[in-house]
């Protein structure tokens, strides 16, 4: 989890439910998220980087409202749309963009630079176009995002 | 390569030239030199999400389906155009079912409303990509291998030749081969039999025709005509030793190397080398009714009239995917050339020289660059069907059927 | 298909332009190297370079790849030419002669047989014509020559071993159609094959009725024809244990997405003998479900409100804002397959795109019709 120091640079918007077990590299740069997100459990996030002659530089990662992230997955990505489905397993790769309304099958590696997008699916290992989205999949990821967020019981500490 | 020669603006749209076999489907434009695409003739259901052969269907109703999808899928995956305005040549086998070209016509037509289209033979076809127009043809796909001579352009139908050895039946050899003689390796154990370790897990389907599949393409190859004879000799000495009907095995020949080959991660197979070309062997066992693929040519030409006979064996075209094996061509002419010392034949047939063409294209898709040289001429308007046509009749007419002409008119010209 | 953009031929990945710099002779001191910054082609994903296959690196960072030329071009082209300029004196002819004709389609490829051509040519100029002529028309269609003898099985095949590693499969091989490369050293990268935004009209009216754009939020005039936005939606909510010839109360919620309130009946469907939809029996309440009109503030709206519930409590189970749940008796009747229920929702549907075109008559109500078919996964074995 984010320690004190990094904790600013973790914005997560409203209504957002992050699991247990998740990591989200605030240290390395600035990680907006927005309304009605769901992190899975074991997830990892992190900002992506870009290699130059004079060293590294990490970017920031945005990822719009009503995004599901599955369980053990790992986003790289420079920009997640919204409205996004991330299936389990799936690794992300460097500075993918994930436009709105697209989903990730579960277990699909997506290699560096990918671009996902709007109403397509992904799936496989490199993770390549496998089929279309309807024109209500915005609706169906609210839908989805808020039903998990109205029927989410926190475990209080105890 | 002609490529983005910009989509949909140019003001004359080539017409779309359509191969459906029985494996993969060939699909590109008139006037380019070759298919856009090869891709499997199968295509996802809609509904269920499940794939679907399209040349496994149980009937009219369920192929209608198959085939809305699959066209969907080429039209707007593949070949990014707008069927609307696209004429379409079918390139097709003159075996085709009636059942399929009249579906295949009404999914167009009606679901896609396609101007208009043509149906042309494929073996026909190949002939457009040599010039040429006497050929005995010989089409080896999946599923059968069709022989067919045509003489000045015109279709010597009843001399045609058929045998349902392909690759199919070489996918189905090379199954029971593995299964039997591989050995498989997984980090945790000693190498086991196939056979015994598909057991273990008790999965009904072994491996899947996609497995089989790369396994022929990547190792199996046709060997040549002397080894051939011995494999032959070898494996058939076997069987009979084995039915204890002969004490005798001949000497195994000379196997290539052995293949590693790896089945997914960890496990790691090994395909026997006598399997890679003892697989394609297949296609030259003159079992059963004595035929092989050397015999149905020499049939095909023996069927036909006595004063072509010649110009045809000096004119053999092969092509399908399945005479991509290396040492294919080179055992077929060996094997031709033999079987015209056997008595039967030589008593009928004096031919002394057997030719053979090397068409400019891969001879997966000779029979779709034919249709796209042919596609590419005045012909398509003038003989195709137009959706008028067809809307009036709902029916397409057969290759022999005299009936078409007369009803559409087509006589005026 | 994208000019600038390339996938790998290896896995299909979209290849990346990489940048580095190399040391080349200086133009004006040939002795002294300088840095020179050059690109070249590589797969993020399986690491495939375009320097594996010997392309060149280029100085620019789009564009200039050489493309892969196709032995066979000239020849195709000479075949197509000739063969157009035959069927087209076949029209021309056709027309001077309207003749009767012979017809069928055996027939119609003699025409174009090399025979007429050189029939043609036979009857027209003496074919020691002057070059010049010859050139000017379109060049001669010569017939493919064939050959007695084709190259043999290479020695290799029976004596070395092969590296899988560099063999190509199918896919790879298909993915280049024309070329159909073999070995791994002979793939070319391959241009990146566009997808297209779609666009659905309706048959009849050629209204549009999707029209996506690549930013969903970007869309100006949405005309809602989505199934989610006017039929109600039946979801299961829980399933109990399912056991065979064992009736079992399995609840079901209803949501309403339209701004009106739904009156919903649930009628039993027919099973046909040769084909069954379903294979178990269900018993589905007989009285008429409203479900109330979707507000989209009662999200918001942390009052419960206790509506007017008059309903029976054994067939609705609750009630909030537009949604509902019921049960509805289902008795497996099928051993070993998945218990599938169906029966038909019939519901009243208000026709809102006739109200929103300013007609000031009454709303249209529609009463539809559905099937639907449940599935509720297999039964518990008895164990």
């Amino acid at each position: 989890m984010a320690s004190s120091d990094t904790v600013a640079n973790i914005v997560p918007n409203g209504k957002t439910i992050i699991q247990s077990e998740c990591i989200i590299r605030g240290d390395l740069a600035n990680v907006r998220v927005g309304r009605h997100c769901v992190v899975g459990r074991r997830a990892v996030i992190r900002p992506p980087f870009k290699k130059f002659s004079k060293g590294v530089a990490f970017f920031p990662l945005h990822i719009g409202d009503h995004v599901f992230i599955d369980e053990g997955t790992v986003v790289n990505a420079a920009h997640v749309g919204s409205f996004v489905y991330i299936g389990k397993n799936c690794v992300i790769g460097r500075r993918c963009v994930l436009k709105d309304c697209c989903y990730v099958a579960d277990n699909t590696v997506l290699p560096p630079e990918t671009v996902v997008p709007t109403f397509s699916t992904y799936s496989g290992s490199p993770g390549l176009f496998s089929g279309e989205l309807p024109e209500c999949t915005q609706d169906l990821m609210v839908d989805y995002t808020k039903g998990y967020y109205q029927h989410f019981r926190p475990v209080l500490p105890t | 390569m002609p490529l983005y020669e910009g989509i949909g603006i140019v003001a004359e749209k080539h017409t779309v030239i359509l191969d459906i076999g029985h494996a993969f489907t060939k699909c590109g434009f008139a006037r380019e030199a070759g298919p856009r695409w090869i891709i499997p003739s199968q295509v996802k259901n809609s509904h269920t999400g499940k794939l679907r052969k399209l040349w496994d269907f149980k009937d009219r109703k369920e192929l209608y389906f198959i085939l809305k999808d699959f066209l969907h899928m080429l039209y707007f995956k593949y070949l990014v155009v707008n069927p609307k305005d696209r004429r379409v040549v079918i390139v097709e086998s003159i075996l085709c079912q009636t059942d399929f070209r009249e579906v295949l016509a009404k999914v167009l037509f009606c679901h896609f409303e396609v101007p208009s289209v043509l149906f042309v033979p494929s073996h026909l076809m190949s002939l457009f990509t040599l010039g040429i127009s006497s050929a005995v043809v010989l089409d080896s796909g999946y599923s059968e291998t069709v022989v067919l001579p045509i003489y000045e352009g015109v279709v010597i139908l009843n001399a045609w030749q058929a045998l349902p050895v392909a690759a199919q039946a070489i996918h189905r050899r090379i199954e029971a081969e593995v299964m039997e003689k591989a050995k498989v390796k997984t980090l945790a154990s000693e190498p086991k039999p196939l056979g015994e370790l598909l057991a273990e897990k008790g999965q009904t389907e072994p491996l899947k025709e996609t497995v089989l599949e790369d396994i022929k393409v990547r190792t199996c190859f046709v060997a040549p005509f002397d080894l051939g004879q011995k494999i032959q000799a070898y494996e058939s000495g076997k069987r009979l030793s084995g039915l204890k009907l002969s004490e005798e095995v001949p000497e195994p020949p000379p196997s290539p190397p052995d293949v590693e080959y790896p089945l997914n991660g960890e496990k790691i197979m090994t395909i026997p080398g006598e399997i890679r070309n003892y697989a394609p062997e297949i296609m030259f066992e003159r079992s059963g009714d004595e035929q092989s693929l050397a015999s149905l040519i020499l049939d095909a030409i023996l069927k036909s009239p006595i004063d072509v006979r010649k110009t045809l064996a000096e004119n053999l075209v092969v092509m399908g995917g399945n005479t991509m094996l290396p040492g294919f061509k080179h055992r077929l002419l060996a094997e031709v050339q033999n079987l015209l010392k056997d008595p039967y034949y030589s008593s009928r047939l004096p031919i002394k020289k057997i030719k053979i063409h090397q068409p400019p294209a891969k001879e997966n898709y000779i029979a779709w660059l034919g249709g796209a040289i042919f596609g590419a001429t005045d012909v398509v308007t003038t003989r195709s069907i137009t959706r008028e046509q067809y809307l009036k009749r709902e029916y397409i007419p057969d290759w022999s059927d005299q009936m078409w002409t007369s009803h559409s008119g087509r006589g005026r010209s | 298909m994208c000019a600038n953009c390339f996938d790998c031929p290896s896995c299909m990945h979209t290849l990346s332009t990489r940048a580095t710099s190399i040391q080349i002779p200086s133009p004006d001191d040939p002795k002294k190297n300088v840095p020179k910054k050059v690109y070249y082609l590589a797969c993020g994903f399986c690491r495939w370079t375009s320097r594996d296959v010997g392309i060149p690196d280029q100085t620019v960072a789009s564009g200039g790849w050489q493309e892969q030329e196709n032995l066979h071009s000239k020849r195709i082209n000479n075949l197509l030419e000739n063969y157009r300029v035959l069927a087209q004196r076949e029209k021309l002819e056709k027309e001077r002669k309207k003749l009767s004709q012979r017809c069928g389609y055996q027939y119609f490829s003699d025409k174009y047989g090399i025979s007429a051509v050189v029939a043609r040519k036979l009857a027209g100029l003496s074919t020691t014509g002057s070059k010049d002529e010859e050139s000017k028309e379109s060049e001669e269609l010569m017939p493919a020559e064939a050959f007695e003898n084709v190259d043999p099985l290479p020695e290799e095949y029976l004596t070395q071993p092969v590296n899988l590693a560099k063999v190509c499969n199918i896919n790879q091989r298909l993915m280049q159609p024309e070329f159909q490369p073999t070995c791994t050293d002979q793939l070319f990268p391959r241009h990146k094959h566009l997808l297209v935004k779609r666009s659905q009209r309706c048959k009849e009216c050629e209204h549009n009725l999707s029209k996506p754009e690549y930013n969903p939020s970007s869309i100006k005039f949405k005309i809602q024809l989505a199934a989610i936005y006017h039929i109600p939606e039946v979801r299961l909510k829980t399933i109990p244990v399912l056991k065979l010839n064992e009736e079992c109360k399995i609840e079901v919620t209803l949501c309403n997405p339209t701004p009106y309130p739904a009156h919903v009946t649930l009628l039993p469907c027919e099973n046909t003998e040769e084909e069954p939809l379903f294979n178990s029996k269900v018993v589905l309440p007989s009285t008429q479900l409203v479900v109330t009109a979707r507000d989209d503030t009662a999200e918001f709206d942390d009052l419960n409100d206790a509506q007017s519930a008059k309903d029976d409590p054994k067939v609705i189970s609750f009630r909030k804002s537009n949604k509902i749940g019921f049960y509805i008796n289902v008795t497996p009747l099928k051993e070993k397959e998945n218990v599938v229920v169906a029966f038909q929702l019939k519901h009243d549907f208000v026709n809102m795109v006739l109200q929103l075109q300013g007609d000031h008559r009454e709303s249209q109500v529609v009463w539809l019709n559905h099937v639907l078919f449940l599935d509720l996964g297999p039964i518990q074995s008895n164990v």
